[in-house]
């Protein structure tokens, strides 16, 4: 990709790449984009809390360490923020709610060590979704996000800052949490690349839990291969996470250089993602599947088992899930929720024991069947990440009220059915509908295939220019 | 059929939940929807099973 001459401009790798050769220092780096926050949080609403001084500091350090010849991480000198979520000992992390607004936790995530220890800088808690409980980035205590492609229009949830900052080219790259799309989502509606990795391939450690056992954490980022980088930053073993995989990692990054995908088989899925399709998204899944093939994948039809009924199952392992942590202040707190929050997190008071045991009874059954249908003629699954063109604000602020839950349900109807199957999927822009909104596709496949999503990803990036589109500050 | 009354004087009073009404409406609906499924997907004993065969079939499911 060619490289602009605003620094902001750079892909998280083209940052990087400058830092460690000199050619930029950190500290001039994180000062350009301190300068693009200013300008841009305004419109957008990208940051809850900005940490200005200990970026600088960072990037002091980084510098430093520079100038002794000490080596450098592959993250090193380079701005990020994250879904204000990933603890840090000391440091805010107000979950997106009015509850823990001076939360301060006494211990660090995993995720944020491993970011640190690659050199990465902090430049603070983004925007997201009260508790991530919300698929749209509305947010009734801190503000709603907005689209930096259009303020208008939502950033989709409930990793809502970590797609409008990084789409804004306010960061370089951002985490979010996956629970039902948090990350696919806004990543989808604002143009960028996001990651649902494999279940138990990133510690979930000091990350704030909302479905213990769907919540997934990944990178959002300009570029396929920014993302590769990030995401082999912080996956890997962890003995503070019992969930976490200890099988070694590949080289990401290594498979998005000169990706070669002839014969890589790509199935597309003959019912459930196609049923509802918006036809200016079908266009764009149609237009998208003709670079693959012109790229030499083979594309063919594959019928899938009906993921509907997981998506039952899902949300009712969710809704207990969320109640079991939350059930100490709806109880003591009620008043200080958001009544969409509330609403959707109290459902869990419901369920049975036996109900929400089977439930995950059936998952390793479910994921088998569904792999061995799936992937038997094909090694990679395409479908849309939103069917829909991204909605307004105003089209999506339902709150509590009658109905919401389908609106809710819509939104997140492309994404959910991998976070009950535990499949990795790579949500990646694909060009951008009638509204001027992105449309975006996702790739799928077998458990801890990232790489391979990785590489088909890449591939198709490079055949194409949206990587290369910035949205304008808006007037 | 879930009973909705029933379901919404458990939430309030077996549950400490002020949710009220709407909220046992939404449950019920939840509920439905999930039993649906759980007849459609688990007509059978679920005797020999257990959740954390979920790692083990990741595993076997990866293809390198």
């Amino acid at each position: 990709m060619t490289k602009a001459s605003d620094p902001t401009l750079w892909t998280l790798v083209q940052a990087a790449d400058a830092v460690a050769a000199g050619e930029i220092s950190s500290r001039e780096l994180t000062e350009t984009c301190l300068a693009r926050i200013e300008t841009w949080q305004p419109a957008i609403n990208a940051f809850i809390h900005l940490e200005a001084d200990l970026a600088l500091q960072m990037a002091d350090a980084t510098d430093a360490a520079r100038a002794q010849g000490a080596p450098l991480g592959p993250l090193a000198g380079v701005p990020l923020a994250h879904k204000d979520m990933f603890y840090r000992t000391g440091m805010l992390a107000t979950c997106g709610s009015k509850i823990r607004k001076d939360f301060r936790p006494d211990y660090s995530a995993t995720v944020m060590d491993r970011l640190d220890a690659a050199g990465a800088l902090y430049l603070g808690g983004l925007n997201m979704s009260e508790f991530a409980l919300g698929p749209t980035g509305h947010n009734d205590h801190w503000g709603h996000c907005r689209n930096p492609w259009n303020p208008a229009h939502i950033t989709g949830g409930s990793s809502s800052g970590s797609g409008a900052a990084t789409a804004a080219r306010l960061i370089f790259g951002a985490l979010g949490s996956d629970t039902g799309g948090s990350v696919r989502l806004p990543a989808g509606a604002n143009g960028l690349v996001g990651l649902k990795p494999t279940a138990g391939r990133v510690s979930r450690y000091g990350a704030m839990g909302l479905s213990f056992t769907h919540d997934n954490i990944g990178p959002l980022t300009r570029t396929v291969r920014d993302n590769a980088r990030m995401f082999a930053a912080i996956a890997g073993a962890d003995p503070n996470d019992g969930t976490c995989s200890t099988r070694p990692l590949p080289d990401y990054e290594a498979t998005c250089l000169n990706p070669d995908i002839k014969g890589l088989r790509i199935g597309v899925p003959e019912t459930y993602y196609r049923a509802s399709l918006d036809p200016a998204i079908g266009a764009l899944m149609d237009a998208s599947l003709k670079v693959f093939a012109e790229l030499g994948a083979i594309i063919k039809p594959v019928a899938i088992p009906n993921p509907e009924a997981n998506t039952d199952l899902a949300n009712l392992i969710t809704a207990s899930e969320s109640a079991t942590l939350h059930a100490h202040w709806l109880r003591t707190r009620p008043q200080d929720y958001g009544p969409q929050p509330r609403a959707r997190v109290e459902a869990g008071f419901a369920v049975s024991a036996t109900d929400y045991l089977t439930s995950l009874q059936l998952r390793p059954r479910i994921v088998r069947e569904f792999c061995e249908a799936a992937f038997a003629e094909c090694d990679v699954l395409h479908a849309p990440t939103f069917d829909m063109e991204i909605p307004t604000i105003a089209e999506t602020d339902v709150g509590d009220r009658q109905g919401f839950a389908a609106v809710i349900a819509g939104i997140s109807r492309c994404t959910r059915p991998m976070n009950y199957l535990s499949l990795p999927a790579l949500s990646v822009p694909a060009g951008f509908s009638p509204n001027g909104l992105p449309g975006s596709l996702q790739l799928i496949s077998r458990p801890y295939a990232e790489a391979m999503l990785y590489r088909a990803a890449a591939a198709y990036e490079a055949a194409t220019d949206f990587a290369t589109k910035t949205p304008e500050l808006p007037q | 059929m879930i009973d909705r009354d029933q379901m919404e004087a458990w939430l309030t009073e077996c549950q400490a939940y002020p949710g009220g009404a709407e909220g046992a409406n939404r449950a019920v609906r939840m509920l439905e929807r999930a039993k649906t499924s759980l007849e459609q997907l688990a007509p059978g004993s679920m005797f020999d099973t257990e959740p954390a065969q979920i790692n083990v079939v990741m595993e076997a499911l990866s293809n390198d």
